[in-house]
């Protein structure tokens, strides 16, 4: 799907679906609740863009952390206490194929719910969405220097930890 | 490990996907995809087109009622009315002086009275119609 070209729905759905819902998990942990999320902010999306092209695609992941921070306000009891119940329960958030990934994955989970919310936010939307700083500056609403800034901090803090994760484990 | 060894090792890790579920409620949310929106309406157009044609060729083709051609002109009767003969004949004429007229322009007014006589080409009728100019002679002082 080119800049110029807009897709179906379903097209956009293949491609931002998995990235969509692990950025509202970063307020909704809870799988249903982020999925609730998703559909919204899908939704709403799409009925205002049916013909979105790339370049529409800050406004996506706006609608969807819209939609998850409304959630998030109507529920914020449960969602708290969901938000332990699942930790524990250990769902993931990333396809873990053998134990050593599965391992690494709730490392990572557990390195990335130590940062704030705002570093958070924007590792997922720079690694596992693939949005260029720009992009993700048109998303969150700042500018291109504190999202990179952001970036670069929150890296360097999720190596940290990581780090000493893997120490403590030898 | 290096910034970008430590971005990949992350990028390594692919979300988990949405239940299968979402998407048919999204589906559900959305009435009708584009591409179907599109192929309905090219559909409907594409019938429209040949409706139309059918109706222009049942209309082309249908039988009219041929006209009977009226009485023939009688090559006597004047096509044209024609027009009324004018004369004129100059009745009185009298001068007003010299007048400042649209704020200031000094001017001579002259008026001329003038009957109009129209009469009808056959000379059976005539109508007399008064007329009245108004000249205004710029006047210039020294």
């Amino acid at each position: 799907m080119t800049d110029s070209e807009s897709g179906s729905w379903r097209d956009w759905y293949r491609q931002h679906a998995s990235r969509l819902l692990l950025y509202a998990r970063q307020w909704l942990p809870e799988r249903a609740d982020a999925e609730d999320a998703v559909q919204t902010g899908f939704v709403k999306f799409w009925r205002n863009k049916p013909n979105a092209t790339e370049s529409d695609t800050p406004l996506l992941y706006t609608t969807v952390r819209c939609a998850a921070l409304d959630l998030l306000k109507r529920n914020a009891r449960r969602v708290r206490r969901e938000d332990q119940l699942a930790l524990e329960s250990g769902d993931v958030w990333w396809d873990a194929d053998t134990l050593t990934h599965q391992e690494i994955a709730c490392d990572i989970r557990r390195a990335m719910e130590s940062l704030p919310a705002a570093q958070r936010e924007v590792i997922v939307l720079r690694v596992w969405a693939e949005l260029s700083f720009a992009e993700i500056a048109a998303t969150v609403g700042e500018s291109i220097n504190t999202i990179t800034s952001r970036y670069r901090y929150a890296l360097e803090k999720l190596k940290k930890i990581m780090t000493e994760e893997d120490y403590e484990r030898i | 490990m290096n910034e970008s060894e430590f971005e990949n090792q992350l990028r390594g890790l692919q979300p988990v996907s949405p239940s299968n579920s979402l998407q048919g409620r999204i589906a559900a949310a959305l009435p009708l995809e584009k591409s179907r929106r599109n192929f309905l309406s090219v559909w409907l157009m594409e019938r429209m087109l040949w409706a139309a044609g059918g109706a222009i060729a049942v209309w082309l083709l249908m039988p009219r009622p041929v006209l009977s051609p009226g009485p023939s002109i009688d090559a006597t009767t004047p096509q044209v009315a024609r027009a009324p003969r004018v004369s004129e004949e100059p009745s009185a004429w009298s001068d007003e002086g010299v007048q400042l007229i649209d704020g200031g322009t000094p001017a001579r007014i002259l008026r001329r009275l003038v009957l109009e006589r129209h009469h009808s080409p056959d000379g059976n009728a005539e109508m007399r119609v008064p007329r009245e100019d108004v000249i205004l002679l710029p006047v210039a002082f020294r």
